[in-house]
């Protein structure tokens, strides 16, 4: 899974959100290390909607605008969940290899 | 519509495909004016760069499609695909021939005790030792670079396969430019040749396996078959070549040269797909398109060919003339039978849409 993919279904965990709402969303997930462009967006959900990762929630006029939100699908929650433990595993083994490391230097 | 709205919706009916936009632009460009805040249209707002640049990673995405969502370009997706594998099994195979002479020039013949009549190798350039000959024994090496893409494609390294097909391309050039005694409207027309016939599966390969295309999946005995092949061929060429190079032979085996040139080779392996999918491939198939791709270089090059200098003996040019011929007709029935079997035009299904009204 993608970190873009990765961070869009954390955003919609909570909650469904639109568009902009998702990209605001991983924005401030990542710290402002992520800042979805709008066609990297719509790629990723038409991914996951493929995938049957997420899946539309409803549609709203705003300011004569267009929104549709999108939520998560229980497909999706696991997905997320599975790939979440994976990167605690990686982050668990690294943070081991990393004290490991400093007991060495100061042994 | 403000002035960054109306250039959003350029930007998009630009570039994606109609059906697509249908069923999204609304919301892209909700999505977008929302991000970009409260701007004038006496500030004369355009689109970041980056994000003209997502929408056309985007276009790349949905017009090769992975998915069955927008039927069309599903069916063009999946063509690209299958002519980048065809097109890089036919480099592979290729690469392979010219290994085998460039083991040939080295010695490979007399070290096995294999005697080949007219066998394909120019001789080794520069003195042992000297960075000439080391260039020469690292441009022979780089034969294998076809080959390396090729198999990285069919046990599903996509990535890898590029890196690989594009150095390939990079070596065939340099190759070209350091070939003693041509002529620069010879160099040119190698190089054309080289741009021509086997930079279309490189395109297709960069564009056809984007992040979203499935990756290929097909046997891994199918990675080794092009150096298979090419030993065959390596041998038939050869036979052909010593026999045309025999005194007094030259003249009557001449129609036989435009065959084993590169281009021509890809005619002739072109002509007995095409024979193949037009009897027997099924409706479905994308064959025909993926052939209609690779056709159109291999006939541009002969078009090239036949336009510039003569090579002296009328039964070549005759041949190339029929070549290109029968690559424009099959490439025409090629063409009927593909938008015969081409899907109708829908716009994308929003993805829950249905449940989401149903609700």
């Amino acid at each position: 899974m993608t970190e873009p993919a990765f961070l869009v279904l954390t955003a919609l965990a909570d909650l469904p959100r639109h568009g902009y709402g998702i990209v605001a969303e991983v924005d401030r997930l990542s710290g402002g290390g992520v800042r979805l462009k709008v066609g990297t967006l719509y790629g990723v959900l038409d991914r996951l909607a493929g995938d049957g990762l997420v899946e539309l929630d409803r549609e709203e006029a705003w300011q004569g605008r267009l929104r549709r939100y999108y939520r998560l699908t229980d497909a999706g929650a696991r997905a997320l969940e599975a790939e979440a433990a994976r990167l605690a595993a990686n982050v668990a083994g690294a943070r081991e290899r990393l004290r490991l490391r400093h007991q060495g230097g100061t042994a | 519509m403000s002035l960054l709205e109306d250039r959003y919706r350029f930007v998009l009916r630009l570039l994606l495909p109609a059906s697509y936009r249908a069923g999204r632009e609304e919301e892209m460009v909700a999505a977008f004016l929302d991000g970009a805040g409260e701007l004038s249209d006496r500030d004369n707002p355009r689109p970041r760069a980056s994000e003209v640049a997502s929408v056309a990673a985007l276009a790349v995405r949905v017009r090769l499609g992975s998915t069955p969502a927008l039927p069309r370009y599903h069916v063009l997706g999946r063509a690209m695909r299958l002519a980048a594998v065809l097109g890089l099994a036919f480099h592979a195979t290729l690469g392979g021939v010219w290994f085998a002479g460039f083991l040939n020039a080295y010695g490979l013949r007399d070290r096995l005790g294999v005697d080949v009549p007219g066998a394909l190798g120019a001789a080794a350039y520069g003195d042992p030792g000297s960075a000439a000959r080391l260039l020469d024994v690292a441009q022979g090496f780089t034969g294998l670079l076809g080959a390396a893409a090729f198999a990285a494609l069919i046990l599903g390294r996509a990535g890898t396969a590029k890196v690989l097909a594009v150095l390939s391309l990079v070596a065939l050039y340099a190759g070209t430019a350091r070939t003693p005694g041509l002529t620069a409207g010879e160099a040119a027309m190698i190089v054309l040749s080289h741009t021509l016939v086997p930079a279309l599966p490189v395109l297709a390969l960069l564009a056809g396996f984007h992040r979203d295309a499935p990756a290929p999946r097909r046997p891994a005995w199918l990675a080794v078959l092009p150096l298979a092949a090419a030993v065959p061929l390596y041998t038939l060429l050869s036979l052909l070549n010593g026999r045309a190079a025999v005194a007094g032979a030259v003249e009557r085996w001449a129609w036989t040269w435009p065959w084993m040139d590169e281009t021509g080779l890809a005619c002739l392996a072109l002509l007995a797909a095409t024979a193949y999918a037009l009897t027997r491939s099924r409706p479905a198939s994308v064959l025909p398109p993926a052939l209609v791709l690779l056709i159109v270089p291999v006939a541009l090059a002969r078009a090239v060919a036949l336009t510039g200098p003569s090579a002296g003996v009328d039964a070549v040019a005759l041949t190339w003339a029929v070549q290109l011929c029968g690559l424009l007709a099959c490439g025409a029935a090629l063409l009927v039978r593909a938008i015969r079997a081409l899907p109708p035009r829908e716009p994308v299904a929003v993805p829950g849409e249905e449940t989401a009204a149903g609700r």
